[in-house]
């Protein structure tokens, strides 16, 4: 049993797939170190992460493949499957030898289970874009929580940053803790310490006027003669319903 | 903000029949740091408890109006609250509405007061505040209120991303029996000249880039199923001629609500909306998956088939057209098979250049094999299934769903 230990990172995990090819053993699983459970009789190789191997690793597949597959890659990584990392292997096996045109042979199970994950992504980012609901800080930030399924709030500041450039805004995962800032210039990843964590924002007077009148929008257009519950549960699943306001 | 909540619940709920809600397709994209972008996919934000999406903004401007259509709520004989708002009651909700991210932008409709010119006027002014003061880039859809002068249609034209004139009877001769005031040309008028306009302007656009953007998601409108007695050939017939010579970019359809007290309307129970979704399922046949209505629909069978789809049910008529060999057919006939959607043929053709596709890829692929076996060969299908009767087929796919059966209405697989 040949197993992989990394950190957790995306860079990590490159740099684990560069030791891979380095030492020509295959994994029988790759593993973080904080999830990682010791087996008996293995043989086991704790990576440590070299940015300038994760660079190499990357662009190998971004010439031998394309842009396109290193960004499914990525989004696959930010899935948090459960056995993404030899899911991924796989992947990047095939199209390092077999060059970018295999990513559309579905009868391969590794293509189509990328495909899958990424598909899952793009929803998740979907609904991200539609389901964040900001709140007016008396600092003038625009405020919002969330925790979506993945880790997608890599993928949602670009969207945020085109919409609303003219204003300060904040989405915070709470489950993920970490959220993406914008101070009108650019983006950032910020992490809060728990001092801030415990400070309720505090929002603007007219916060709960502009949250009253969406409420009553969003009954006043509904048809009751259209009632259709389940519809409706379908494309907004109950989990994300305390973080809208139209829902809260 | 009392008032304001008052003339919202006035206004949200006489604008919620008009069932567009798209807010995609624009090309709109933010500049100079102004806010909001309109550009790419559409983005439904919330979903009201009949389930139909919430996108836009949807407010009529008021609901006073001097017309007395039958199927409308607003019809000046109906007994109902009155209700206006200003040009910057208006703009303060989209702009206050689209920074939370509750919205992609404003959808304004109204009742005709005064006259066209006089309502077009106060629409066009709120879109230009909008874009000008506000520097908004989000989107916003405009009616095209029949009867407004040229002029005030071009410039609409220049803020909004979608205008939209609703045809709302599928039939001229209905129109006139339920909306006396109305006729077709005057509907066509704006919907040609809107056409014309965006072909100009799309022309300029080739030679200079910077020209000016008009109505860039196009236009759209709405007929209403079940007020009048137009069949299904007749509906889909209006429909696809709309999407070919008006170059339309969505048609709506909406089950017609049964609005009590006016003696011009037909007594429903219930709105017909197992009618309207196969409609709908018809117009996506249409426009994705390579169908001509009389495919759909024809002199033989003029009405849809409400128990199945209506894709199912032209294979069942079409027996001779199958089965399709998946690793030989081409797209388009695959597209036809029952159970394969749009993303699945694309998979299908582009897996089976690297070698055979067999049954088990398929359903790996997420086909619904259930469907799909009755009309198809490929290595390890069921053979005997393409041998049954279509009546046979018919009910074993039936059966098969309504073991899993929910109740509610979706588009294809």
């Amino acid at each position: 049993m040949v197993t992989y230990l990394y950190d957790g990172s995306f860079e990590g995990y490159l740099t684990t797939v560069f030791e891979i090819y380095k030492r020509k053993k295959n994994p029988d699983g790759i593993f973080t170190t904080h999830t990682y459970m010791p087996f008996f009789m293995e043989e086991k190789y704790e990576v440590s992460t070299s940015m300038d191997h994760a660079q190499r690793v990357l662009a190998g597949i971004e010439v031998k493949g394309s842009k396109d597959i290193a960004q499914k890659i990525y989004n696959v990584y930010l899935s948090e499957h459960p056995a993404m990392e030899m899911l991924l292997f796989r992947y990047i096996k095939l199209i390092l030898e077999k060059g970018s045109a295999i990513e559309h042979d579905y009868r391969q199970p590794e293509i189509l289970k990328v495909k899958e994950i990424n598909k899952q992504i793009h929803r998740e980012v979907h609904r991200m874009h539609a389901f964040v609901r900001f709140q007016k800080t008396t600092d003038d930030l625009y405020y919002a929580t969330i925790i979506p399924d993945f880790n997608v709030l890599p993928l949602i500041g670009e969207h945020f940053e085109k919409r609303y450039s003219d204003q300060h805004w904040m989405i915070y995962d709470s489950k993920r803790h970490y959220g993406l800032y914008y101070d009108q210039q650019q983006t950032m990843m910020v992490e809060w310490g728990d001092e801030q964590l415990q400070q309720q924002p505090e929002f603007v007077t007219e916060e709960k006027a502009y949250e009253a009148l969406w409420k009553n929008y969003f009954k006043s257009v509904n048809i009751t003669e259209r009632k259709n519950v389940k519809l409706h549960l379908r494309h907004m699943p109950k989990r994300y319903w305390k973080h809208l306001t139209e829902k809260r | 903000m009392d008032r304001i909540n008052q003339k919202l619940t006035v206004l949200a709920n006489a604008a919620k029949y008009d069932v567009s809600c798209s807010s995609s397709g624009s090309k709109r994209k933010n500049q100079d740091k102004g806010l909001g972008n309109a550009e790419g996919m559409g983005i439904c934000h919330s979903y009201t408890e009949d389930g139909r999406c919430v996108s836009l903004l949807k407010i009529l401007l008021t609901n006073h109006c001097i017309f007395d259509c039958a199927y409308c709520i607003s019809r000046r004989s109906n007994d109902i609250q009155r209700a206006a708002f200003t040009v910057q009651e208006v703009v303060d909700l989209t702009i206050n509405f689209y920074r939370r991210n509750y919205i992609e932008g404003l959808f304004l409709s109204s009742g005709i007061f005064k006259n066209a010119d006089y309502t077009m006027e106060r629409l066009v002014r709120i879109a230009k505040d909008l874009r000008e003061i506000h520097h908004f880039h989000g989107y916003i859809h405009l009616k095209a209120i029949p009867g407004a002068s040229a002029e005030l249609l071009t410039e609409a034209g220049k803020y909004a991303d979608r205008l939209s004139v609703n045809i709302e009877l599928p039939s001229e001769e209905s129109l006139k029996r339920i909306a006396p005031e109305k006729n077709y040309e005057e509907i066509y008028t704006p919907m040609n000249f809107i056409r014309e306009e965006k072909q100009r302007y799309t022309d300029e656009r080739k030679s200079i880039k910077s020209a000016p953007l008009f109505v860039p998601a196009g236009q759209s409108t709405q007929l209403i199923v079940g007020a009048s007695p137009e069949n299904d050939v007749q509906i889909l017939n209006l429909a696809d001629t709309l999407y070919k010579e008006q170059q339309l970019k969505r048609v709506y359809y909406s089950g017609y609500i049964p609005i009590p007290t006016d003696s011009r309307m037909p007594n429903l129970a219930l709105p017909p909306t197992l009618r309207e979704n196969r409609i709908y399922q018809a117009d996506w046949l249409l426009r994705f998956y390579k169908f001509s209505v009389h495919d759909i629909v024809n002199d033989l069978h003029p009405n849809l088939d409400y128990d199945i789809d209506p894709k199912l049910s032209y294979a069942l008529r079409n027996r001779h057209v199958f089965p399709v060999d998946i690793n030989k057919a081409e797209y388009e006939m695959i597209l036809r098979v029952p159970g394969i959607g749009v993303k699945s043929a694309q998979m299908i053709v582009t897996s089976r250049r690297f070698g055979n596709v067999h049954f088990d890829h398929l359903k790996k692929m997420g086909i619904v094999t259930k469907r799909a076996q009755y009309f198809i060969t490929c290595p390890g299908a069921p053979v005997a299934s393409i041998d049954r009767h279509s009546s046979q087929v018919r009910q074993l796919i039936q059966s098969a769903e309504l073991r899993k059966k929910n109740s509610q209405l979706t588009l294809f697989v």
